[in-house]
């Protein structure tokens, strides 16, 4: 127990300073990787190999390795200062794009400068946000068991793994084509986001290869432009809860306004007992004759889909599927009279509603894009807001990140309202075994645990259990 | 406008995914097996690697397999690393570096001889192993390793025992077949193969350099580590030992400049201490108590000896480190003048201590060579060591000095050193180890000034005449920049002296020829050196000038190197260039109806002229956009007809073709590539 | 008056109260003259009211406007039967559908049941009440514009419909020199009040007539089919375009070729116009569509694949 606590305190004096390193580290690599060409990083690698293997001028040639490269990577960086010419490049992003789903965008790179280029390659760039020193100790390495003993104790990959979701996707360079004196061509970038929310472009680089192929030559243009990300989504099939449809008074209107104006489908006659503001004047002055309007009463479903945001022993990736799960539903088939309520807690209790000519799932996406975990507030907020709803929804959808008593004590309490509910609990695998159906014991078909990594099965299952 | 695609995610991206061109790696395994003698070897492996060329087979080696090759590698390379460091300690390193080759020859032979041709990175790395890194938006590094194992063959080709030229032209003929694959498209020979000539030219002069380099640090080394240990510690130069005027040879550093009326015919000696007492190595003086005198008055001229024969007169300057310090006079200096000094000492040896200020003193001094002040000689002048007693006097006998008269013995002496003994150097980059005086005196018979000038001393006190030991420099060398004589460190001298006649005379039996030796040796940037202590030497006079007016002028060089840049910002400036015409490719053909039509000469003309139509673009919006200038005849009209011609149903009559195809002629008349 | 005339005569009228907008025009009238409808999708204010209104004018057909609300209902479009006491009889009272030009405005304010009623009439260029079919009027040319900001309360029209307009473009914003014109222009008055009509409307219907003779050679034809087919297995596209898309493109290039004065296609005819007229066309896959795939993206691929005529 004491050296642990020994080793924890040597790790808080190491670490921090290691973290300056680190960024030290890898801004020099990724100079490197990016300055230099293939060819290049060869040439440097031997040039300080020749280096310390010629210290000794008397011993070894080494030295004349190291005179010769030397020059060589001089000329390449003097000649690669010459590069005057001027780029103006335009990016065409689309809309959205889907974690882990492969994008395209076009790119137009027009020539400004008077004499042909070739040989150009494009590096976009994203704008990487070096992890401050509680984000590095609070991350988890995902591969961990990959790593061996020095890596897990330094947490350089661990870091590594920070930056690289923090900037959200990785963009190779491309090649590009002659480019004839002021002429624009387009080009197609793929990039494949690895998180959710907004991917930031910093700048477009256009760079040119020295003439002997290893120093490459920059010219670097502001292009800030943002890329929204959707979650990643699995196939789910229609949620039907069992139970009735609930009156909605309203009508369609409800869905388009605040109002009270309801579906007007035809005229007749006047009976006696008809109120007088269903009187259609119009007709009452054409025809002599009162005629009242008839209107339709809506019945439609609503669901509120309700995500648990507060993480606090849970792991990180399991609220990512929790959102995964409920970007899912949101796009699962429904019926056309349906309303989705998404309700879900972030600095303040939030409900966007979807469906029937109400914004679309496009909307509930982008705000399942933006969610992050709430650390400020407690359960009972969320608990709050969902009873407040309670009276208009037709069922709940709960998508939990944890199962713990205070969860139960309200999801029984749900139960005994009345309203029909699906429960599904996201967690880790092992943990998942473990967990007691608690106040849905009785039934089963409504309770449902995905496990973070099988999720798509467990979507599926869903589908199979016939829920009437 | 045109489209290029990436795909979004290859297997393959970044690092060394070029492979060597043919041939390339056999020569660079020939290169090696030359340089470390290993010929045999490398033939061997050269021709299996290149084989490959030729033949067709391959083998399918998964990943797994390429893991347990380089494993294998990996721990053979370790075996053989403890193995020769225990027998051979730091140079069983270098062996294994020479033998590197052998230890990747495997691995690379496996990559050439597999079907994919080449090899993830995980094979090389344990910690890329575990489970594929196939997270998403990870790509697969793959590398080609016939570039980085020809550069380890050149790496080991250099831990070779030859050592020659040709090693670096090898290399430069493997660089440049290395690189010509590698270059980009847009360079061609014209750019590249210069510039490839001059990277040569500026490796060869940096490895020359690099070699100068390390000697220069070494000599600079010791002399630092000379000055810093015995200099300072011993600012009244009270003892010197033999060694010490040795080491400063090593140094080319300008000490001292002399400005002199006249030309000199023979070197001026500029004596900085005298001793007496000759003891293990080490001379000393007796009793060199220092007294001050006193100025005349002005303060700025200070009176030795009050004799009235003709004298000369000599400038000198020279840097004083701390507040005092030992200045070197000419024999027979009378008045030192032309210094505002706070107070300036002498010793009955003749040595000048300078009390001023630290910097740049400059001096005059007015001498008469031939009368020397020193003090008279003391029994002290006469002792012979008792280490040396046996060989002086076995070549006191042999000179019969004994009998002679003083001139003759010492005419005697300098004839014996003449004849018999040789000057050598002091080799630059090695410690001058001592060398015992009875050495040089009976087997060496060569040495430099400090033994010619202490065994001078030894025999004349053996032949009965009193005789000091002087150090000081040899003024001789004239610099043509600055326009006055140069001292440089390693003109750094010892003579004798020997009491003849009732005066102190020198006698430098060092063989005349030692500058003009020092100076052979000099490297070649000394050049530089030169033009840079000069400046300096320019830049402390005008701040130092409190006697002489400085020299106002001398400032203007600095703007030298201003005006260069200045030039060198104006040149760079933006220049008009000439546009290039591009590359061509041919028109895109699909013609139906029509398909004859003599448009399409003129489209191929203008693609000779490097104008391309895009793909997706028509006709008529691909002449829009290369806007040709008013110079060429207009093809709009004859674009109306071609189109008629091609997309009306009705087509075109006999006519219309008739006016387009004569139209289409006419254009192409004017229009000559 | 020739065909070119007329056209010039038009756009030059509309021309003088929407400024900088001429390419916009040129697709308007085309589409007109080729007898298909437009949707204009497009934010508020950039003149889609006037532009439509303006083009009333100048050929002397009658204009209606339709507000698109979320409770119209399909009878107050069509019109509706209304008893009438006195004679026991049921009068017809004909809605706005019955003009020449129908600027149908935020069509996808109302319900998919009022829409589909619109977009039968324009399909079938008449409309059955109560089991009597009545005629529209010649010219008839439905203007529809569609908000793409406001999503709240909307039922944007789904893509299947979306292939009775013959085209969809927008208008956008102008350049800052003719955002000054407009300023000045409409100073005093607004200039549509002043705009008289240049031809008339069977000027225009004897256009319409011309537009059918305009030949367009069999490679052409190849050429548009190729594209079309195109659309139809390229990657994230759930539905190509139809039959009836190819048919709306050969209308319209062939009514640009008359404008132009020309007799027959040429490719860059149908090149102008062949994204307003497809991309809408198009059923992209929910995943595409998240993926950032885009219904233009797809036809400017197919433009590169699809070898031109040259």
């Amino acid at each position: 127990m004491r050296d642990d606590s020994r080793a924890r305190s040597a790790r808080a004096i190491i670490r921090p300073f290691l973290l300056r390193n680190f960024g030290l580290v890898y801004r020099l690599s990724q100079w490197i990787r990016r300055r230099f060409t293939p060819a290049g990083m060869l040439v440097l690698g031997g040039l300080v190999a020749a280096g310390v293997f010629g210290i000794d001028t008397r011993r070894t040639l080494a030295f004349q390795i190291f005179a010769l490269l030397f020059s060589l990577l001089v000329l390449s960086i003097v000649t690669a200062m010459t590069f005057r010419s001027r780029f103006r490049v335009h990016r065409l992003l689309p809309e959205f794009g889907t974690v882990n789903q492969p994008l395209t965008y076009r790119v137009i790179v027009e020539n400004l400068s008077h004499r042909p280029q070739a040989s150009l390659r494009l590096l976009e760039e994203l704008r990487t946000r070096l992890p401050a020193y509680n984000e590095f100790k609070a991350a988890r390495d995902p591969s961990k068991e990959r790593r061996n003993w020095f890596d897990r104790y330094v947490g350089y990959p661990r870091w590594l793994e920070l930056v690289h979701r923090n900037r959200g996707a990785a963009i190779q360079p491309i090649d590009l084509d002659v480019l004839a004196p002021r002429e624009a061509i387009e080009a197609r970038i793929g990039l494949t986001p690895v998180r959710r929310g907004y991917l930031e472009f910093s700048r477009s680089v256009i760079a040119r290869p020295d003439p002997f192929g290893l120093f490459n030559a920059f010219y670097a243009t502001e292009n800030v432009q943002s890329l929204l990300v959707l979650p990643k989504r699995y196939s789910a099939p229609p949620i039907q809860l069992p139970g009735k449809r609930a009156y909605q008074h309203g009508g369609i209107s409800l869905t388009v306004s605040v109002g009270d104006s309801q579906e007007f489908t035809s005229l007749r006659d006047y009976r006696p007992g008809d109120p007088l503001r269903r009187i259609h004047w119009r007709s009452y002055a054409k025809l002599g004759q009162p005629i009242v309007k008839e209107y339709q009463d809506e019945f439609f479903v609503r669901y509120g889909l309700v995500l648990d945001t507060f993480l606090q022993e849970a792991h990180e990736e399991v609220f990512e599927e929790a959102v995964s799960v409920a970007a899912s539903i949101a796009c699962a088939g429904r019926s056309q009279d349906s309303l989705l309520d998404l309700m879900f807690i972030g600095t303040d209790a939030h409900l966007f509603s979807s469906g029937r000519g109400l914004g679309g799932t496009d909307h509930m996406l982008e705000v399942l894009a933006c969610v992050r975990p709430c650390r400020e507030k407690s359960f009972s907020a969320l608990r709050q807001l969902v009873f407040k709803h309670a009276t208009k929804a037709s069922g709940f959808i709960f998508i939990l990140i944890n199962w713990d008593w205070e969860r139960q004590e309200f999801i029984r309490q749900i139960r005994l309202a009345g309203l029909p509910i699906l429960v599904l609990i996201v967690a880790q695998s092992n943990d998942a075994e473990t967990l007691d159906p608690g106040p849905m014991r009785q039934v089963p078909e409504q309770f449902c645990v995905l496990e973070v990594g099988k999720i798509e099965e467990g979507l599926g299952h869903l589908q199979q259990s016939p829920i009437h | 406008m045109a489209i290029f695609n990436n795909p979004p995610f290859t297997e393959t991206m970044n690092t060394s995914v070029i492979k060597a061109p043919p041939m390339l790696l056999a020569a660079g395994l020939l290169f090696w097996g030359w340089q470390t003698d290993q010929i045999v070897f490398s033939v061997l492996m050269a021709a299996m690697l290149e084989a490959s060329h030729w033949l067709k087979f391959r083998w399918a080696i998964s990943d797994r397999e390429f893991n347990r090759i380089s494993d294998f590698s990996s721990i053979l390379f370790v075996i053989i690393i403890v193995y020769l460091f225990m027998t051979q300690s730091i140079d069983g390193i270098f062996t294994i570096l020479q033998w590197l080759p052998f230890i990747f020859f495997l691995i690379v032979l496996a990559q050439v001889y597999s079907h994919h041709g080449r090899i993830k990175l995980s094979a090389l790395f344990i910690s890329l192993r575990r489970k594929s890194a196939q997270a998403a938006g990870r790509t697969i590094t793959e590398v080609d390793l016939t570039y980085p194992y020809f550069v380890v063959c050149l790496l080991s080709a250099s831990l070779g025992s030859h050592r020659s030229l040709w090693f670096f032209a090898g290399l430069c003929f493997l660089s440049a077949w290395a690189l010509w694959p590698v270059r980009p498209g847009r360079y061609g020979l014209r750019i590249w193969g210069p510039m490839l000539v001059l990277a040569f030219g500026l490796g060869y002069i940096g490895q020359l350099g690099m070699q100068n380099l390390q000697s220069a640090v070494e000599g600079m080394v010791l002399a630092w580590m000379d000055e810093l240990l015995w200099r300072n510690r011993d600012p009244e130069r009270v003892t010197t030992a033999i060694g010490s005027i040795g080491r400063l040879k090593l140094s080319d550093r300008i000490r001292l400049r002399v400005d002199a009326p006249n030309k000199l015919t023979t070197p001026l000696l500029l004596r900085e201490a005298t001793y007496n007492i000759f003891n293990l190595g080490i001379w000393s003086a007796h009793e060199p108590a220092f007294t001050f005198i006193d100025p005349e008055v002005g303060g700025t001229i200070w009176t030795l000896n009050r004799a009235a024969t003709p004298t000369q007169r000599v400038t000198i300057s020279t840097y004083l480190k701390n507040e005092k310090g030992m200045v070197p006079v000419p024999h027979g200096t009378r008045q030192i003048s032309d210094i505002a000094a706070v107070g300036i000492e002498k010793n009955p040896y003749g040595a000048i201590i300078l009390d001023m200020r630290p910097g740049l003193v400059r001096y005059r001094a007015t001498f008469d060579a031939e009368s020397s002040y020193d003090a008279a000689p003391t029994p002290t002048d006469l002792i012979v060591p008792d280490q040396y007693r046996a060989e002086i006097a076995q070549v006191a006998t042999r000179l019969g000095l004994s009998g002679k008269a003083p001139k003759a013995a010492a005419e005697a002496i300098k004839d014996f050193f003449k004849q018999n003994f040789r000057y050598s150097l002091i080799q630059r980059g090695r410690y001058a180890g001592s060398t015992p005086l009875a050495d040089f005196l009976m087997n060496s018979r060569k040495g430099h000034c400090e033994y010619f000038a202490t065994a001078t001393a030894l025999l004349l006190r053996a032949a009965g005449i009193p005789a000091r030991y002087a150090i000081g420099y040899s003024i001789q060398e004239y610099s043509a920049l600055e326009w006055q004589y140069i001292a440089r460190a390693r003109h750094a001298h010892a003579w004798a002296l020997a009491y003849i006649g009732h005066h102190w005379e020198v006698v430098d039996t060092t063989p005349a020829i030692w500058a003009g030796l020092e100076d052979a040796s000099a490297p070649w940037w000394q050049a530089f050196f030169d033009l840079w202590s000069w400046g300096s030497y320019r830049l402390a006079d005008w701040r130092y000038s409190d006697v002489n007016n400085g020299d106002p002028t001398s400032l203007l060089w600095l703007l030298v190197p201003l005006f260069a840049i200045l030039a060198w910002r104006l040149y760079r400036s933006e220049r008009v260039s000439r546009s290039k015409d591009l590359a061509q490719t041919e028109p895109n053909r699909c013609p139906r109806r029509g398909e004859d039509s003599r448009f399409y000469l003129l489209v191929d003309r203008l693609g000779k002229l490097g104008f391309v139509r895009r793909q997706g673009e028509t006709l008529r919006a691909w002449i829009a956009r290369i806007k040709l200038d008013g110079s060429t005849p207009p093809i709009g009209p004859i674009l109306d007809l071609h189109y008629c011609y091609r997309f009306d149903p009705k087509g075109i009559d006999a006519r219309q073709r008739q006016a387009m195809n004569s139209m289409v002629e006419t254009w192409l008349e004017k229009m000559k590539v | 008056m020739q065909g070119q005339q007329i056209y010039q005569a038009i756009s030059g009228n509309i021309g003088k109260v929407i400024r900088g907008q001429t390419a916009a025009i040129r697709k308007l009238v085309a589409a007109f003259i080729s007898g298909g409808h437009v949707l204009l999708e497009d934010v508020p204010g950039t003149g889609k009211t006037t532009l439509a209104k303006a083009l009333a004018r100048s050929i002397d057909a009658k204009f209606h406007r339709i507000q698109f609300t979320p409770d119209l209902l399909p009878t107050d479009i069509l019109g509706v039967s209304i008893f009438d006491q006195r004679d026991q009889s049921f009068h017809f009272h004909p809605g706005p559908v019955f003009t020449n030009i129908l600027l149908a405005d935020e069509i996808n304010r109302a319900s998919p049941r009022t829409q589909s009623a619109l977009l039968e009439a324009m399909s079938e260029s008449q409309v059955s009440i109560d089991g009597t079919i009545r005629p529209l009027d010649e010219p008839f040319f439905v203007v529809a514009t569609q908000n793409p900001i406001e999503f709240h309360g909307t039922y944007p029209l789904p893509e299947a419909q979306m292939d009775r307009f013959a085209m969809r473009f927008s208008l956008g914003y102008v350049s800052p020199e003719d955002e000054v014109a407009i300023l000045s222009d409409q100073k005093i008055a607004h200039p549509i009040h002043s705009i008289m009509a240049c031809v008339s409307k069977h000027d225009v219907i004897d256009l319409r007539r011309k537009v059918a003779d305009i030949r367009i050679s069999d490679e052409l034809k190849h050429y548009i089919i190729q594209i079309i087919r195109a659309t139809r297995s390229a990657k994230g596209v759930r539905n190509g375009a139809s039959p009836r898309g190819s048919l709306a493109l050969m209308k319209t290039a062939q009514a640009l070729a008359l404008f132009d004065g020309m007799e027959f296609v040429t490719p860059d005819h149908v090149l102008e116009v062949v994204i307003p007229v497809i991309t809408h066309r198009l059923v992209m896959d929910l995943e595409a569509r998240f993926s950032g795939i885009t219904a233009e993206d797809v036809i400017r691929d197919t433009l590169k694949s699809v070898p031109v005529p040259t």
